[in-house]
């Protein structure tokens, strides 16, 4: 698996918990990131990239999670079988499948271009967050 | 101004943020123009359209970079971020990059221009990218004509000009595709980048083949690309700045006192002098004089080396009395090792002006030409001739006063001034030489040329001492000295020459 740094494990947990939590919405928190990264990152780099990098992501959070076997990567970029995925109740499965998920997906922008772009770019997609001030200073590079 | 000059619509030059770009560009990108990046893969393209983007974008009036089949976007951001220009922190608020390979793929240009023109209105970009537009042009549906590409350009453009955007379209072209082109047509500016391979050496070169609304300088000015990003050696070398006019210019003083009397009192002011000589002659030691001898005088000085280092320039300066190392560090004196063996002219020239306009140079040794010639990459060897002359011709522009040494491969049927048939650039000429005499291999110095002054005509006998060069008295009752063999004036004349006894240094 590639080493995901502890600080952009703690931006994807942030996302997640802001989706989650987020009023009006009853999609799976990770299905809402994705969907908000697939929007900036196939405008940045295109649809097939994001894809790409989607399943890539997919790929190595597998081999921490195996219940993620159960999510694919649909060819327009956008994940399906989340709502198969347990939250703790199956084996392999665990409360941090999504995390894992979300930050494999940053580590590996971050891994083309860097951790400050990855988290302006990040960012970016999560206006209210940065509007919030809800990030520490020291992570809005 | 008259009244023709106050109608006229101003067109504000935009800086490109590349060094030398905006001289050449006749003061920079003429705002809302419409423009071609070109040129084959590696020579710098996408580098100079970010170079220019971080130039002048801003969050009113951001760029908005538009990819789409070439490089990926990770990819091209992943290296275009190792460049000093580029700056993160103005990703997505000055500088927006867009990818456009889902609609170039559905092969139509009207889909292409239709997202284009949604973006360009949602952002309101000074500057717009398309990168690179050649994949959008080869993505379209079979059947399509010049005529609808030329279509789809004009209105591309239109659109682009309306919204008031500075827009550049970057793509692989190659010279051939020049003349019938439509995209060409269009444009406002073309920039032509190239890159030439000559055995081991790679020299990139710009060229702007077409601007409209200003003169842009003409010709084939080299390039670098370095981390800073592209840097542009005009051809020029700033030959807009006049040269100052020196009515009765100031002798120089050479450090030799004996060879300032040959010289009728120095060098003047601003003159570039040749100093001839083959391996040994002692040129080198001449320019070492005349350059310490500046620094005594409290004037900077550069000396362009390239057939040793600064350190064993330094030492052996020394071993003449001469401290070159204290002025090094006092920054009165730079020595410029150029030896990478494949720079452009216009580079070092760069480096050597540079040089002289930070350190407020006044005297400046070349040493040597042959050694000059050969660091350069073989494409401009050919043109070594006709670049030298641009180069002394710019730093004479400066006001400084130049040597450069020439060595010449000693014949003893003849008097060579130099190899490079180059005398033609220096108003004044010094030439050395052996002369065998009497079994002796001996040395000779004469003054050949001095534009617009006089000096001795005589031929005088040196020696190079521990104390630097002694010259000594004419040498007189010989015939054939220039040929490095001469005879006795008459059979009745002595052939026994005086060895030198003055010490005339003036230090």
């Amino acid at each position: 698996m590639t080493s995901v740094s502890p600080a952009t494990q703690r931006l994807a947990a942030r996302i997640l918990a802001f989706e989650a939590t987020r009023a009006g919405t009853n999609n799976d928190e990770a299905m809402q990131v994705c969907e908000r990264l697939r929007t900036n990152l196939s405008k940045l780099s295109g649809p097939d990239a994001y894809s790409s990098l989607l399943l890539r992501a997919l790929t190595l959070a597998r081999r921490v999670h195996p219940a993620l076997e159960l999510v694919a990567v649909q060819p327009d970029g956008a994940l399906s079988g989340l709502d198969q995925l347990g939250r703790g109740n199956t084996a392999g499965d665990s409360p941090t499948s999504r995390a894992v998920l979300v930050s494999q997906l940053l580590g590996l922008v971050e891994v083309f271009v860097g951790e400050t772009l990855m988290r302006r770019i990040t960012l970016d997609a999560w206006p209210e967050i940065l509007a919030d001030g809800e990030l520490p200073s020291e992570e809005i590079k | 101004m008259n009244t023709q000059d106050q109608d006229k619509v101003p067109i504000r030059r935009l800086p490109t943020g590349v060094p030398g770009l905006d001289e050449i560009l006749g003061g920079g990108l003429p705002e809302y123009s419409f423009n071609v990046i070109a040129g084959a893969p590696g020579s710098g393209k996408t580098t100079l359209a970010h170079q220019i983007m971080f130039a002048q974008a801003t969050p009113e009036r951001p760029a908005l970079y538009f990819t789409v089949l070439g490089e990926p976007t990770f990819k091209m951001l992943r290296y275009q971020q190792q460049f000093t220009f580029f700056d993160q922190s103005r990703v997505n608020t000055s500088v927006r990059f867009v990818n456009l390979s889902k609609q170039a793929l559905e092969g139509d240009l009207d889909v292409v221009l239709a997202e284009i023109v949604s973006e360009v209105d949602k952002a309101n970009p000074g500057l717009v990218f398309v990168d690179s537009f050649r994949t959008v042009v080869r993505t379209t549906k079979p059947g399509l004509g010049d005529f609808d590409l030329q279509g789809f350009i004009q209105r591309l453009a239109m659109h682009l000009t309306n919204w008031q955007a500075t827009t550049f379209l970057i793509g692989e072209y190659v010279e051939e595709e020049l003349r019938d082109n439509p995209v060409f047509t269009v444009t406002d500016g073309l920039l032509w980048l190239s890159q030439q391979v000559e055995r081991n050496s790679i020299v990139r070169k710009l060229r702007i083949v077409k601007l409209r609304g200003q003169a842009s300088l003409p010709g084939m000015h080299t390039i670098r690309i370095t981390e800073d990003g592209l840097q542009v050696f005009p051809r020029s070398f700033g030959s807009m700045e006049h040269a100052p006019h020196l009515d009765n210019p100031r002798r120089l003083s050479t450090g030799i006192a004996k060879f300032d009397e040959l010289l009728h009192g120095g060098i003047p002011e601003g003159d570039s002098l040749l100093i001839a000589g083959p391996s040994g002659a002692g040129k080198s030691l001449v320019g070492t004089f005349f350059i310490a001898e500046g620094l005594r005088l409290g004037e900077p000085g550069i000396v362009a080396i390239f057939e040793e280092s600064p350190a064993q320039y330094v030492r052996r300066a020394a071993r003449f009395g001469l401290d070159f190392a204290t002025p090094q560090r006092d920054g009165m004196l730079e020595l410029t090792y150029l030896r990478p063996l494949d720079l452009s002219v216009d580079e070092t020239v760069h480096d050597i002006v540079s040089t002289v306009k930070r350190i407020g140079a006044k005297r400046v040794v070349i040493d040597s030409l042959a050694g000059f010639e050969m660091a350069l990459a073989p494409s401009f060897r050919a043109d070594f001739r006709e670049s030298l002359y641009r180069m002394i011709a710019a730093l004479t522009r400066l006001g400084v006063t130049i040597i450069s040494t020439a060595e010449v491969v000693e014949e003893f049927t003849s008097m060579a001034l130099s190899n490079f048939t180059i005398s033609f650039l220096a108003e004044d000429i010094v030439r050395m030489r052996y002369v065998s005499i009497n079994g002796q291999l001996r040395r000779m110095i004469l003054v050949v040329k001095m534009r617009g002054s006089s000096h001795s005509i005589d031929l005088h006998e040196y020696q190079i001492t521990d104390d630097g060069i002694v010259i000594g008295e004419p040498l007189r009752g010989y015939r054939g000295l220039t040929s490095g063999i001469p005879g006795p004036w008459n059979n009745e004349e002595s052939l026994v020459l005086q060895v030198p006894v003055e010490t005339p240094r003036t230090r």
